[in-house]
């Protein structure tokens, strides 16, 4: 209790504390180009190659599974665990490619508020059973791991493909992959190849560049942390809980196959990733000046480590039937839930001090 | 369920009785001040939130999107919230709660841009809009005792209006011609067209039959973008610009008035690079003679002689944005996306007002 009333009072302090943007003294200018280029190589990039193979994987698992009419999909349930680690930990990445097509929506459908998505696929399973006409249409629904999770779950495991649906469901879930194997290639090249985007990434700042400033990228990078981190605690621990302010629960991602913890682990290990070897940490480190930089390894260290004890804490309820419904589970969940806060906001005043990259609803997202 | 529209459209009916004021600045006396702006929720939704200058909440009004600044009508019956580009909702509202609520559109082909001025008898809302297959800037003209039927347009004689301001004469509308082209079946509607050519300018427009009067293009080091704007006393025009590629000695704050040349604000050189390219609002205090400007990417609330040109003061504020005049001298309320609400003025430090870590306080902020 006294941990979380210190917690309580540093964040509110926090909140409070003035900009220290002027004046900074003995800093070094920002690394904005080794950053980009490092967050590329050791993160970006690697992580939608990890998510194409993954979803190439899974297209394949379902694809045999269908044809083969036998319930056994232990397969599938690897490779569909093995594709929604791969998203979880690049799914923070909300810049370039990702942010055109509706694709981030076509990889995840959540939250679906309405339930306006299951019901779209329920009917369309309903029609296709009953040699009805095909509902499915270009909706989202139809996508991406959300739909796979409602086609091919329930309860935590997998449905009978030999159920009067299975067929339908069956079909459905193939197609769904299929998509979700040629988004991901088509982000994976978008980001590999170097007349893609990376072109427009690694010369921000260039004539030719569609990033006009060289130190958009380091804001790019900045808000996708700062937004990533306020998804993983507010869209994934706190709605589900029950603690918005609406007070309402909301169904939690990936619930049909109780893959929820899975996800979550993910994404904690990703946004840790992403702060210690994507690069931001160091150039950070690289910024602050020397009278500063024991205090900056300090933060970063603790940013890491409360990112760590999250994915400790998902993985560890992965087992639990209903990490949002039992006492102990919700616990656990709300103890981590305050320290993520604090982490956000020591890594926004690190990127604003040092980085040129203030964060804030207005200053990411103004007009 | 049918609104009546009747009711809503009486507190319109006063204003035209009230007639014109003499000032923008004035106030009518013994009615509690309000503050309010859009602000979001933690649960992603977007609402009006209107607080007494102490901060304490007074009513909110629900919205059906990201809002961005309101409009206020001289008798201060009814405000209008408009969606931020390239949004297409404008809501309608009684701050004193006494008529519900009411939503209206521009016409096909256009979408607003977040900000709207009333005419000085009430009748008239002009609002900056986008005729996004043309490209072209224009002011949607909305009668305010018909349910806000769209009236009429006229140009705005550029590109990507934004801000607009009457002028004390009531007549003169004053507009900041962004120069962005967008549309909004483009990327997210807010991707910009012509980034290595847009022009972006200042224009005086006749209101009465939007004919242009005169147009001010301010030279600057870099190209930047004309914003926002409030009118100080004399009818100067204090004008916030933000830039795409700015260097550290690009101007962002003017002050442009009729007969005399644009002038950038006198900052000391090692102020300006803390704008950071971008300046989010602007206000001019109640008696006209002290501007504030904030820029949320540099956490930085600037106060300046509205007349002069001259820097008053620096005070730093975590994601500012938000700012308007507080009722009497020279002070003034700005906001923050971390939901903190604060005055200060020229002479006085900055003082908490109300915080609320819940809500993000969003671009504007307004008195009345």
């Amino acid at each position: 209790m006294l941990v979380r009333r210190a917690l309580i009072v540093l964040f509110v302090a926090l909140c409070l504390l003035p900009s220290s943007a002027i004046a900074q003294g003995d800093q070094a200018a920002f690394p904005h180009a080794s950053l980009a280029r490092r967050a590329a190589d050791k993160h970006i990039v690697p992580g939608y190659r990890k998510l194409a193979e993954a979803s190439r994987g899974l297209k394949r698992e379902i694809g045999n599974w269908c044809a083969s009419q036998v319930d056994s999909g232990n397969a599938i349930e690897q490779q569909f665990e093995v594709a929604v680690a791969a998203w979880g930990e690049i799914e923070h990445i909300d810049f370039g490619p990702i942010t055109s097509d509706q694709l981030r929506d076509r990889i995840l459908y959540y939250p679906d508020r309405k339930g306006l998505a299951q019901r779209q696929r329920a009917a369309a399973i309903t029609s296709l059973s009953s040699g009805g006409p095909n509902r499915i249409n270009a909706s989202v629904a139809f996508d991406g791991l959300s739909a796979v999770d409602d086609l091919l779950f329930s309860n935590g495991k997998l449905r009978l493909l030999t159920l009067p649906d299975g067929k339908a469901r069956c079909g459905m879930a193939e197609a769904a992959v299929t998509r979700l194997a040629e988004v991901t290639e088509k982000l994976l090249a978008d980001w590999a190849a170097t007349d893609g985007y990376s072109r427009d990434w690694l010369n921000a700042g260039q004539a030719g560049s569609s990033l006009l400033d060289r130190r958009e990228t380091t804001r790019a990078l900045s808000r996708s942390f700062d937004s990533g981190m306020e998804r993983l605690r507010e869209e994934r621990i706190v709605a589900p809980l029950g603690f918005s302010r609406l007070r309402t629960m909301v169904l939690p991602p990936l619930a049909a196959s109780r893959r929820t913890m899975l996800l979550l682990a993910a994404n904690c290990r990703g946004l840790r990733h992403f702060y210690e070897d994507g690069g931001i940490w160091q150039a950070i480190d690289l910024a602050a000046p020397l009278s500063r930089q024991n205090e900056v390894k300090r933060q970063s260290a603790t940013i890491g480590a409360i990112l760590s004890t999250c994915e400790q804490t998902a993985k560890r309820l992965m087992s639990a039937e209903s990490p949002y419904q039992d006492e102990v589970s919700r616990k656990a969940l709300v103890d981590i839930g305050f320290p993520l806060k604090v982490a956000r906001k020591r890594a926004e005043l690190l990127l604003a001090e040092f980085g040129e990259a203030t964060l804030g609803f207005n200053a990411s997202d103004g007009d | 369920m049918v609104i009546d529209r009747r009711n809503f459209l009486a507190g319109a009916g006063a204003a035209v009785m009230a007639g014109p004021m003499d000032h923008p600045h004035a106030r009518p006396a013994k009615q509690t001040m309000l503050v309010g702006g859009v602000c979001r929720s933690s649960d992603g939704r977007y609402k009006i939130a209107l607080v007494d200058p102490y901060g304490r909440a007074v009513t909110s009004v629900p919205l059906p999107g990201r809002g961005h600044d309101l409009a206020v009508s001289p008798t201060k019956d009814i405000c209008v919230a408009f969606a931020r580009r390239p949004g297409t909702f404008a809501v309608a509202f009684s701050p004193r709660k006494d008529s519900p609520a009411f939503t209206f559109t521009p016409s096909d082909g256009r979408h607003f841009y977040g900000h709207g001025v009333f005419s000085t008898d009430g009748r008239l809302l002009f609002a900056t809009e986008n005729n996004f297959e043309t490209g072209t800037g224009v002011i949607g003209v909305y009668d305010a005792t018909h349910s806000f039927a769209r009236v009429g347009e006229f140009p705005t004689f550029g590109t990507g209006p934004h801000d607009l301001a009457l002028l004390s004469d009531g007549v003169t509308l004053a507009v900041a011609n962004g120069g962005y082209r967008e549309h909004p079946a483009v990327g997210d509607g807010r991707t910009i067209l012509n980034p290595e050519t847009y022009q972006s300018d200042v224009c005086l427009i006749d209101s009465r039959h939007g004919s242009l009067i005169e147009r001010y293009e301010i030279r600057t080091r870099e190209r930047v973008s004309f914003r926002h704007l409030a009118i100080a006393d004399g009818n100067r025009i204090v004008v916030g610009a933000q830039g795409l590629r700015t260097t550290a000695d690009t101007d962002l704050v003017f002050i442009v008035s009729r007969g005399e040349e644009p002038r950038s604000l006198s900052m000391p050189v090692q102020a300006i690079p803390l704008l950071a390219g971008y300046v989010s609002s602007v206000a001019v205090s109640g008696d006209g003679k002290t501007a504030a400007v904030t820029s949320s990417r540099s956490n930085l609330v600037v106060l300046f002689d509205a007349i002069r040109g001259t820097l008053l003061k620096t005070s730093p504020a975590r994601d500012v944005s938000g700012v308007t005049d507080l009722e009497g001298g020279n002070r003034f309320v700005v906001s923050t996306g971390f939901g903190v609400l604060s005055e200060l003025g020229s002479d006085t430090e900055p003082r908490t007002i109300a915080l609320d870590p819940t809500s993000s306080w969003d671009n504007h902020l307004t008195s009345f």
